[in-house]
């Protein structure tokens, strides 16, 4: 029987969340863009991968863009000097 | 694995979505911890994951069986009316693919509006027409990519084959299909329609494209089938 690709895209993204966030704890990570910037990034790589069938348009990859995007810009304006992040 | 089992997989999402979304303000204000806010977010991730997968409530053979049983049933029909033409796939306005298959070589049809009886004469040339097995699931599944429709269907759905591969060419769209599994289709069918697979891609086909459709060749090679269909 062929594994259902939602379920192995729900499995995939669990396993590799699960790995980034002790590995960062460990690496002494405490800025929270950086550990929401990576679950964006592994949630595209596996969507792009697996390619699951979601019963709407996607609100999660949306909303992870949408704070990926806050993220960058705030980075951006930080390095310009405009509004410090920390 | 039934439709309960699924259902609770949607439930056990709603439930991850709403602890993850009560803990990590907790984390974040209160502990001020931030790799477990940042675990609070991806459980919160996961469990809208698993909210939004769709269930399936029709078993994956339960799915080819009843296309199976359509082919067949057409099969008979065809061999009492003794056609043996190729068939063309045409998509109409209430979303479903129709096939016309004409009593002798024919030319693609060119209709414009749906068919109101079993038998149409277009330009002098009868046809019949049949609804193939796949018309429905044409209709219930569009989507932007050609390959993802066929994907959905064959593999996911019916799980006719392991894998889909289609590459569009002018006036042709040649898809691969990884470890075809259906029932070999009886030999009229074959003729006018196609393997079943081969229907089921070009009934998808006929309705992305909105034009008409034939199966020109199917080749076994490797453990792939690999169906050409010309776009007329």
């Amino acid at each position: 029987m062929t594994p259902d690709k939602n379920f192995m895209f729900a499995l995939v993204l669990g396993i590799l969340m699960a790995l980034t966030t002790p590995t960062l704890a460990a690496l002494g990570e405490i800025r929270l863009d950086v550990y929401v910037s990576l679950f964006t990034l592994e949630y595209f790589a596996a969507k792009a991968i697996l390619r699951p069938r979601l019963r709407v348009r996607d609100p999660v990859a949306i909303t992870l863009l949408f704070l990926f995007l806050l993220i960058v810009a705030l980075r951006v304006m930080e390095v310009l000097g405009v509004a410090p992040l920390s | 694995m039934g439709c309960r089992s699924l259902e609770r997989y949607n439930c056990l999402g709603i439930s991850l979505l709403a602890f993850g979304a009560t803990v990590t303000p907790f984390f974040y204000f209160i502990m001020s911890n931030v790799p477990l806010t940042a675990l609070g977010v991806s459980i919160m991730i996961l469990g809208a994951v698993m909210a939004l997968t769709p269930i399936n409530p029709v078993p994956k053979p339960a799915v080819r069986g009843l296309l199976e049983g359509a082919m067949l049933s057409l099969e008979g029909l065809l061999e009492e009316l003794d056609l043996s033409e190729r068939g063309y796939y045409v998509a109409h306005e209430d979303g479903l693919v129709y096939v016309y298959v004409p009593s002798s070589k024919a030319e693609p049809p060119n209709v414009d509006s749906k068919p109101r009886s079993l038998v149409v004469e277009l330009k002098g040339q009868p046809y019949l027409v049949l609804i193939p097995p796949a018309s429905a699931l044409a209709r219930e599944y569009p989507s932007t990519s050609l390959e993802d429709a066929v994907s959905t269907v064959l593999v996911d759905l019916a799980e006719l084959c392991s894998g889909v591969r289609v590459a569009k060419g002018p006036g042709y769209i040649r898809v691969e299909l990884k470890r075809p599994r259906g029932r070999r289709a009886p030999s009229r069918f074959k003729r006018v329609l196609g393997s079943l697979e081969a229907c089921v891609t070009a009934c998808l086909a006929a309705s992305a494209l909105k034009r008409p459709v034939y199966v020109s060749s199917e080749v076994e090679e490797k453990g792939w089938r690999r169906v050409t269909l010309e776009v007329a």
